[in-house]
């Protein structure tokens, strides 16, 4: 589904991602680990192409179809998203008119309202946040929680087939941790999407189990594997890829 | 929307709530009770509104002009305990010059303006504020609130003036001339949102973020 070739990218005229490589094959969980500051959320922001990242060589192919010039209200369309790691707030913008005009610019066509507040209910109840949150303005005055779970009710609403979750678990106490992962665990059993982790958290693989996981440094990934990477992360930590300053490929 | 037309020059308001347009250039108003007094495109034709606010009485005041084209002056004088609430909402479409003045005669009052502007295609803002609390009175408050969204390259002015002569007051002021927030515009477009739809939805937000619920039924029930 995800294809990633030989991807460098710039921001502030430093080089983040350096012969990037990654593929993500359809209904997979893929999980990228790494260390602070190595360009974990830059891969976020380049796969919705945030203008302040460039791409200076290498290609992005989403469905085979190559997305390097495709806009990032189009790319959202295609299915794809992003569920941010600090969602900000967007004053005088409520939930509802958001939603709303999403949904039709996906479809093109005029929601159906009674159907489209009665399903934004329903979610509201499964996410367990008060239906206040329908009509309040983009993530104000909520907690980090709170705005993790309005995220989850625009996952719910927009029904993406490719899903980037940026630190999914910053922010979250361990209640509001286990309602997050049990709804997103939910939404990948009934949809099967494509799901690209990005944590320092392993605990989120009790209930995402990754295919992959991959480990990023130096702007390129240093090593892939299956699960059971995940012990080994925990328990020696990156360092441990690496002997003597040089990275280990493998 | 049942309206009320202002064609005299001094008049008196006690009741809760009006819809005012005004034909009158130069109005004087008391407010003697706790009023809520609305006014849309109207405040075009006005050039000095005066309100005297008596004692222990509240005036909210909301401005909401999408065809924003005016040279005004408020005059407010405040007696004491009484209550000042202004959401002044404008979207220029030519120059717009606007001079508030409010004083503070007495203790225990509660003086807030906001004001929020657009500017765009033709239009600008000239905005001064200047908010006087007098020397020896106490526990008043005031707030001046200006915030002004750049959609075209004019220059706006704002000025923003607080001239306290009391050692017991809370007074603050914003200001910021601003053109859409880039971020938030990223976040929308990343929702599926096309960039017009994303700027009309924080346009609109900007201005009408500014009310409450009753005047926005209100503005919906005028259109």
């Amino acid at each position: 589904m995800l294809k990633i070739e030989n991807l460098t990218v710039v921001a502030n005229k430093k080089t983040i991602l350096d012969n990037f490589n990654l593929t993500i094959n359809k209904g997979e969980i893929c999980a990228l680990m790494g260390p602070n500051g190595v360009g974990k959320s830059t891969i976020c922001k380049v796969l919705l192409n945030d203008p302040n990242y460039q791409i200076k060589k290498g290609n992005i192919y989403y469905n085979d179809t190559l997305i390097n010039k495709v806009k990032t209200e189009d790319r959202a369309k295609m299915g794809i998203f992003l569920l941010n790691q600090t969602p900000i707030t967007i004053p005088g913008v409520t939930n509802s008119e958001m939603l709303r005009l999403a949904l039709s610019s996906k479809t093109n066509e005029a929601v159906d309202i009674l159907k489209f507040h009665k399903e934004l209910k329903s979610i509201c109840e499964k996410l367990d946040i008060p239906t206040a949150f329908i009509h309040r303005n983009i993530n104000e005055d909520m907690s980090g929680g709170e705005r993790k779970k309005n995220e989850l009710l625009h996952l719910w609403m927009l029904k993406p087939n490719f899903i980037i979750l940026d630190e999914v678990d910053s922010g979250l106490d361990v209640d509001s941790f286990k309602i997050v992962l049990k709804s997103l665990k939910e939404y990948y059993q009934k949809y099967n999407p494509t799901i690209l982790i990005i944590t320092h958290n392993t605990k989120v693989f009790k209930y995402l189990k990754p295919h992959t996981i991959n480990i990023l440094s130096d702007g390129h990934i240093i090593k892939s594997g299956d699960i059971s990477l995940a012990k080994v992360i925990d328990e020696e930590g990156y360092e441990t890829f690496k002997i003597k300053g040089k990275t280990i490929y493998e | 929307m049942n309206k009320i037309l202002i064609e005299n020059d001094n008049i008196s308001f006690d009741k809760k709530i009006i819809n005012a347009e005004f034909k009158s250039k130069d109005v004087t108003i008391n407010i003697k009770n706790e009023v809520v007094l609305n006014i849309l495109e109207s405040f075009n034709n006005i050039q000095n509104l005066y309100f005297n606010l008596d004692s222990h009485s509240s005036l909210k005041l909301n401005v909401y002009n999408n065809k924003a084209d005016f040279n005004t002056n408020i005059i407010i004088n405040l007696g004491n305990k009484s209550s000042f609430i202004g959401n002044l909402g404008f979207i220029a479409t030519k120059k717009c010059l606007l001079n508030i003045k409010t004083t503070m005669n007495g203790n225990n009052i509660q003086n807030i303006l906001k004001v929020r502007g657009i500017s765009q295609q033709e239009g600008n803002f000239d905005i001064k504020v200047d908010g006087e609390v007098l020397a020896h009175t106490f526990d008043n408050e005031m707030t001046e609130d200006i915030k002004i969204l750049n959609l075209n390259e004019k220059l706006n002015k704002v000025l923003p003036n607080m001239l306290v002569s009391s050692s017991e007051v809370k007074a603050n002021h914003y200001v910021t001339i601003s053109s859409l927030n880039e971020d938030e515009l990223f976040y929308l477009k990343s929702k599926g949102l096309t960039l017009q739809k994303a700027k009309d939805l924080m346009t609109k937000g900007f201005i009408l973020s500014l009310y409450d619920n009753d005047f926005l039924n209100n503005l919906k029930e005028g259109r």
